[in-house]
Formats: C-alpha cells, sequence, structure tokens
C-alpha cells in the first residue's frame, strides 16, 4: 500500500468523524523509511479526531499502522492544533 | 436481567468499573453495596475490596433474543410481559422537542465509562420512544456498514458485512480472505475499527446506539476461549485455594471472564490494576474452602506438579480437613 493510498485512507476515516468534512486536509511526507502524515481539521472538529485521552487518535494510528503493514514502511500520523 | 457483581478499591470505583464492564451509564442501574470495604485484615492486603452488585433496569424493551444468554425460563411463552413493542414499527409520534444533545455528549455516553450526565431522565424510556429510536437507530446502523465497507476497501480487504441487530448491540460480521489484517495482535485492530465505526455512526448524536465489529468470528471465537479459561482457572483456585491472576485485558473481555464466573458459588472475581495494565483475578469467596482432599474424589484435580502445597500427613495425618 502506497502513500497515496495511506493518505486517502486517513482522510476517509478523518471525515466520517468530523462535522466539517470538507475541512479535512492530510499532507504527506514520504520518504524509504517512512510515511508522515500530518491530519488538518475545522478547529471545532480538532477534539473528534482527537477523543478523550486521544482515544479516537490512537484507534486511527492502529488503523493506519495496519494498513501500511504491505507498505513495510512505518507510518505516523500528526494532528495540527 | 443483566446484573453483575464487580469490586474496586472503593465503592465508586467499583461502581464505575461495572458500568464500564456493562457498558452502560449510572442511571441505567441499580447499585447494591455488598460491602463497603475497609482496611486490610490481615496486613497482607492493602484493604478490605468494596463490593458492589450492579442490576441493569429494564429500559429497553426487551425483545426476548438477546445474543448468547441462557434465559432458563426463555421457552415458556406465558408469564412474559408483553414485549412485543419492537416487532411493530408504531406511528412515528411528533418528535419530542428536546434539543440534541450534543456530539460531545453521545461522545462520551459511548464510552460507557465516565458520563454523570446533567440530564437526569426521570421517565427513561418514554412510551413514545421506540418508533423515533427504530428509524435512527436504523439510520445510524447503515451510516456503520457504508463507513465499515469504505474502511476495509481503502485498507486492502476485500470483505463482505453481515449485521445483525439484537436489539441491544448491532453485530457486524466482516467475512473475506485476508481478514488478518483488520484483526490484528489480539484483535487489536478489530478494536480499533470497532471503536471509529461507533464514533462515526452515532456522530449525529441522539441515543448512542452500540455497534460489535467482528472478522470471520474472531470475537466468538476468542470469548469462548476466555470462557474455558476462565472455567480452568476457577477449578485451580477452587483446588489450590490461591487466588489467580489474569493477563491484562480490554473491558468487554473482563466482563466475559465475570459474566462467566458470576453465577459460581464457590469463587469471586474482581479486577485491579489501571488501564492498559487492568486484569482479573479469580479467587475464594469468604468462607469457601478450597476442596484439595489428599483422599482425592472422582474427577478431583490432580495437583500440578512442582506447585506448593501443604505435604501430606501434617495437622491432619492426611485425613479431610474438615470433620
Amino acid at each position: 500500500m502506497g502513500g497515496e493510498s495511506l493518505k486517502e485512507l486517513l482522510e476517509y476515516m478523518a471525515r466520517a468523524l468530523v462535522l466539517h468534512p470538507d475541512s479535512v486536509q492530510v499532507d504527506m511526507e514520504e520518504n524509504p523509511d517512512e510515511v508522515r502524515l500530518r491530519l488538518a481539521v475545522d478547529p471545532a472538529d480538532t477534539g473528534k479526531v482527537i477523543g478523550k485521552q486521544g482515544r479516537i487518535a490512537q484507534a486511527m494510528r492502529t488503523v493506519m499502522k495496519a494498513a501500511a503493514v504491505h507498505d513495510g514502511r512505518r507510518v505516523s500520523v500528526d494532528i495540527q492544533d | 436481567m443483566r446484573e453483575i457483581i464487580v469490586s474496586g478499591r472503593t465503592v465508586d470505583e467499583a461502581v464505575r468499573e461495572g458500568l464500564e464492564t456493562l457498558g452502560v451509564d449510572r442511571d441505567d442501574v441499580n447499585v447494591e453495596v455488598l460491602d463497603p470495604g475497609g482496611k486490610g485484615l490481615l496486613g497482607l492486603l492493602a484493604g478490605r475490596s468494596a463490593r458492589v452488585r450492579l442490576v441493569v433496569r429494564q429500559l429497553v424493551p426487551a425483545d426476548g433474543q438477546r445474543g448468547p444468554s441462557p434465559g432458563p425460563g426463555s421457552q415458556t411463552p406465558a408469564a412474559q410481559a408483553p414485549v412485543d413493542r419492537t416487532v411493530v414499527p408504531a406511528p412515528a409520534p411528533v418528535r419530542p422537542p428536546v434539543a440534541e444533545p450534543s456530539e460531545k455528549d453521545a461522545l462520551e455516553g459511548g464510552a460507557g465509562a465516565e458520563a454523570p450526565g446533567p440530564e437526569r431522565e426521570e421517565t427513561p424510556c418514554a412510551a413514545e420512544g421506540p418508533a423515533v429510536a427504530g428509524a435512527e437507530r436504523a439510520a445510524k446502523v447503515e451510516r456503520a456498514r457504508e463507513f465499515l465497507a469504505g474502511l476495509a476497501q481503502r485498507m486492502g480487504v476485500e470483505a463482505q458485512i453481515d449485521t445483525r441487530d439484537d436489539g441491544e448491540y448491532v453485530f457486524m460480521n466482516l467475512e473475506g480472505p485476508r481478514l488478518g489484517l483488520m484483526i490484528g495482535r489480539r484483535g487489536q485492530t478489530l478494536d480499533a475499527v470497532q471503536y471509529l465505526v461507533n464514533v462515526a455512526a452515532n456522530l449525529p448524536g441522539g441515543q448512542w446506539v452500540r455497534l460489535v465489529v467482528d472478522a470471520e468470528g474472531y470475537r466468538q471465537r476468542r470469548e469462548e476461549t476466555l470462557r474455558h479459561l476462565a472455567f480452568r482457572l476457577a477449578a485451580r483456585v477452587k483446588s489450590y485455594g490461591r487466588r489467580q491472576v489474569l493477563e491484562p485485558m480490554t473491558p468487554q473481555e473482563r466482563r466475559i471472564i465475570h459474566t462467566t464466573l458470576q453465577d459460581d458459588p464457590e469463587v469471586t472475581t474482581y479486577s485491579e490494576g489501571d488501564e492498559p495494565a487492568r486484569h482479573v483475578v479469580i479467587a475464594l469467596k469468604d468462607g469457601v474452602n478450597s476442596s484439595r482432599k489428599p483422599g482425592g474424589q472422582p474427577g478431583g484435580r490432580v495437583p500440578v506438579r512442582g506447585y506448593r502445597r501443604v505435604p501430606h500427613g501434617g495437622r491432619d495425618g492426611g485425613g479431610r480437613r474438615q470433620p
């Protein structure tokens, strides 16, 4: 699974969790070892993608990690606030 | 009727644990304090645990079949309260002008853990509830299914989703090849997916719908494994009289252990430790002796070799411990 599809997966999850799906944006930095994704949402939705004690963010990271298994690279998800 | 007995350092903690295990709010249960807890007795324990019994009030119309509940008298149609409310969708009554609960509330309610909720409903499920709730529920189930399908696809997994609603939980089972990816180690990925599905489905607010996401019956198999483990360890506790500490588990998994052994007259279960290391302990109930009898009765356990035990021919000459 390449970087593009990882990016799309994150966008997909985030859009389903927020009130302003159109404001969801994911930036990606790729290198041979790692895919770094930065998620930006409407300020009002920040809590929705983080969750209590970061639970939602953690769940998204877990899913991303599973999806990246075949890619072989590490994947990281940061949330911009 | 669902009920559970839980222990904790304090009554509050026990109640909180119980609510978490049952996945309900404080307002949904009757609490009976069995033991308020106290100081340590033998100087061994930090303090006696508080024990409470939580009984879930019947808010939602119980429509008979709730998964694997072994309900003893469930076959006899007589004597049962009329519970047909869910069958025919009654004409939708005018929607009560209740302000939509904010999504924040919904989010928190779903975690089932802490939601002291300022809005304490006096009439838990007014007669007009079911139809509105039914339509809302169906919409959320569809939302969940759609989200899950898209998620699986984007994770590179081909899967078919079967959905079943037992009135309490909505079960969505994925079937297909390569689902191991969606399960992950110890179901970790599946738990994450399930959590996201719950949050996404309940985004619109309103009554929180609880969804269980499974893949190739993984959760069911895991549940069976846990039940066997519970029985095996309970037998060990009975024969040796020593408590057994299980490995850390999720609240759902701990709940399986608790409910499996809740009717056992000889052992009790409680959780201790903090997430994510929270784990179940199985111990003898107060006043119950271990069944270790040197003579051994048919079916009696053979002690595990190397296990520390009182030598034979000790104080009671190898006879039964009790006169």
